[in-house]
């Protein structure tokens, strides 16, 4: 990497730590330092929160997911905008006038204190597993850098994102991550039109997109109904709108964002901003990924994207195979490049369905070869007892920027990835942080001492769960696709903690004992029906989770609380 | 004993907003509806 490139990425993020002191040095109070001082306007709000859920795993996993998969994935996000309203209408402004501190101290003004506790319990379970998965997809760009372990990068990445944590607070979380957003937006367009740009002089854009589309990367709707299909509308506007409901309404590293909100009405229209720009963003650096998968058309892609598992290969014993592998690869890209070309010269960009087919015919023989390149790994991980990961679309995206992009726009990209990784983190392990004091600590633990007292257990509760994210991050790898694997420890747990809020807010005569079990019952059931589908028995996309969990612990709670009360009817019956 | 939670006020003003937001989200799904059936 260039002098200068490394300039660019410490100046940032140096900038960033000192910006997020500079913030905290004020802070004297517990409340300051989790809750911030309450004076955020909507774009502020707007941005914090597209900043908190967009880390840098948004940046090398999406587009890598263009890449490997199309554009499906953008259905993900459909839910978004209907639970922002959702939101806007029932939940903000119940939270604004209990004028609650986390989302689950409503719960114990609810129902009781175990149905909080249990829910936040089940709250810092996911978050402190998600954060793991935070930290650890930037560590993956040092390490393809630098040559180093992934596990050294984690660490180091880590122990940055702690200490800048403890020393943030809340009120620096937000404010940086409303600078952050516009860099990370600017970043990606230039990024974008330098992809463009680099398209062949013969190659349109208009071109490129209708190549890509007749590959079938440009599938973004699919309405076919099947359960086991990971993304398809309905997915995505049952499941999709159960997991954001969940998110934004009961996950505590977003209602800490938009609780932070001057009024209730800059918030709403905090929430609104994020509904209305959430989608074509997503969309935007989807495309951005399309348009890395099209820049590979006409020049040759990697056999595969990370680098340091094919230095490791071609050292062995391996070595002869994958160099036949590569060398088949070019000559299915090269007979690829000229049959674009060729259908490009003949039809524009009307491609005809006989240049499809030639077009996807190749892409599948692409597949099979990469598919053993994969196989390849794993041989060499079974010879050698090691653990490389076989699978590499989170690679394709920063490989490319390290490669192609000019001197200059590499270290602004990569400090975008540094920041963005890094105040996600702040979010996550600041709601963490205020969950444990507020929730447990404070609540059932420790309930006498002073506001200073709290203030010292709150940056400790930081750098605990900055520790456990650590260590959870070291297991990161096991995961196909580090953004899939955040929604997925996500929808596990979400759908269950939506259910508790449903019932609380909208089945009044609803009890704490019905919904404390109904709880239990429903997160066993929802992890019992993904070990099931992870052990192939059934075929369920983990986007259902999230409506199965939520549906499933009303319904018991509804059967458990009519039970109760026919049980108390029966007994008053019998004393009287 | 359990607290009630008042029903959450009539808002006039906002519905138009929210009505805003999910017709421009409807119009967003069908452009990416008709990207893929002119692009597949």
């Amino acid at each position: 990497m260039h002098i200068f490139d490394w300039f660019i990425l410490f100046s940032i993020i140096g900038l960033i730590v000192g910006y997020g002191i500079y913030k905290a040095r004020g802070i004297t109070d517990t409340r300051s330092y989790l809750q911030g001082e309450k004076n955020l306007k909507w774009w502020t709000i707007g941005l914090s929160v597209m900043a908190t859920q967009a880390s840098a795993i948004t940046f090398l996993s999406t587009p890598g997911q263009a890449y490997a998969e199309g554009m499906g994935f953008a259905q993900f996000y459909f839910g978004l905008p209907i639970a922002m309203v959702i939101l806007c209408i029932f939940v903000l402004p119940i939270f604004y006038k209990l004028n609650v501190f986390t989302a689950y101290e409503y719960l114990e003004d609810r129902f009781d204190l175990k149905t909080r506790t249990l829910t936040a319990f089940l709250f810092l379970l996911q978050r402190g597993l998600a954060a793991g998965i935070t930290i650890f997809a930037p560590s993956i760009i040092l390490s393809t850098m630098l040559g180093w372990s992934l596990g050294t990068t984690t660490i180091l990445i880590g122990l940055l994102v702690i200490a800048y944590t403890v020393t943030g607070g809340s009120e620096a979380v937000s404010q940086t991550q409303k600078q952050q957003m516009i860099v990370i937006l600017s970043g990606m367009f230039v990024a974008l039109l330098v992809i463009i740009f680099k398209l062949p002089e013969n190659v349109s854009l208009s071109d490129a997109v209708s190549v890509a589309g007749k590959m079938g990367k440009l599938n973004v709707v699919d309405f076919e109904f099947n359960l086991s299909n990971k993304y398809n509308i309905w997915s995505a506007l049952l499941g999709g709108t159960f997991l954001f409901l969940s998110y934004f309404g009961t996950d505590q590293s977003q209602v800490q964002r938009y609780l932070s909100g001057k009024s209730l009405t800059e918030s709403r229209l905090g929430l609104l901003f994020n509904g209305l720009f959430k989608v074509p963003m997503q969309f935007s650096i989807l495309f951005v990924g399309l348009m890395v998968f099209m820049f590979y058309q006409f020049n040759p892609a990697p056999l595969h994207f990370n680098q340091s598992n094919v230095q490791q290969i071609k050292q062995s014993t391996l070595a002869p195979q994958y160099e036949n592998l590569e060398s088949q690869l070019l000559s299915v890209q090269t007979n690829k490049k000229t049959a674009i070309f060729n259908a490009i010269e003949k039809n524009g960009n009307n491609i005809s369905d006989a240049d499809a087919a030639v077009f996807k015919s190749l892409l599948t023989k692409e597949s099979e070869i990469r598919q053993q390149s994969k196989d390849l790994i794993k041989t060499y991980n079974t010879t050698n007892q090691t653990n490389l990961d076989a699978e590499d679309t989170d690679y394709v995206f920063i490989s490319f920027v390290m490669k192609y992009l000019p001197v200059g726009l590499v270290g602004l990209l990569l400090a975008v990835i540094f920041s963005a990784a890094m105040s996600t983190t702040a979010s996550e392990l600041n709601a963490l942080a205020t969950t444990s004091v507020i929730d447990i600590y404070k609540r059932s633990l420790v309930t006498d001492k002073t506001d200073a007292h709290y203030l010292k257990m709150s940056k400790l509760f930081t750098v605990l769960w900055g520790v456990i994210a650590l260590t959870f991050a070291m297991g990161a790898s096991l995961f196909d696709n580090l953004i899939e694997a955040v929604n997925i420890v996500g929808s596990v747990f979400y759908g269950a903690i939506l259910g508790i809020f449903v019932v609380a807010f909208f089945f009044k005569k609803v009890k704490g004992n019905a919904i404390f079990l109904a709880a239990l019952l429903g997160e066993a059931i929802v992890i019992s029906l993904f070990v099931l589908d992870k052990m192939e028995i059934i075929s369920l996309a983990y986007l259902w989770l999230n409506m199965i969990g939520c549906v499933v612990v009303v319904l018991i709670a509804l059967l458990l609380n009519n039970f109760d009360m026919s049980a108390a009817n029966k007994n008053n019956q019998t004393t009287t | 004993m359990e607290n009630d939670i008042e029903k959450p006020p009539v808002f006039k003003n906002w519905s138009t907003l929210y009505w805003i937001v999910i017709i421009l989200h409807i119009g967003l799904i069908t452009v990416f509806t008709l990207i893929t059936k002119a692009y597949s």
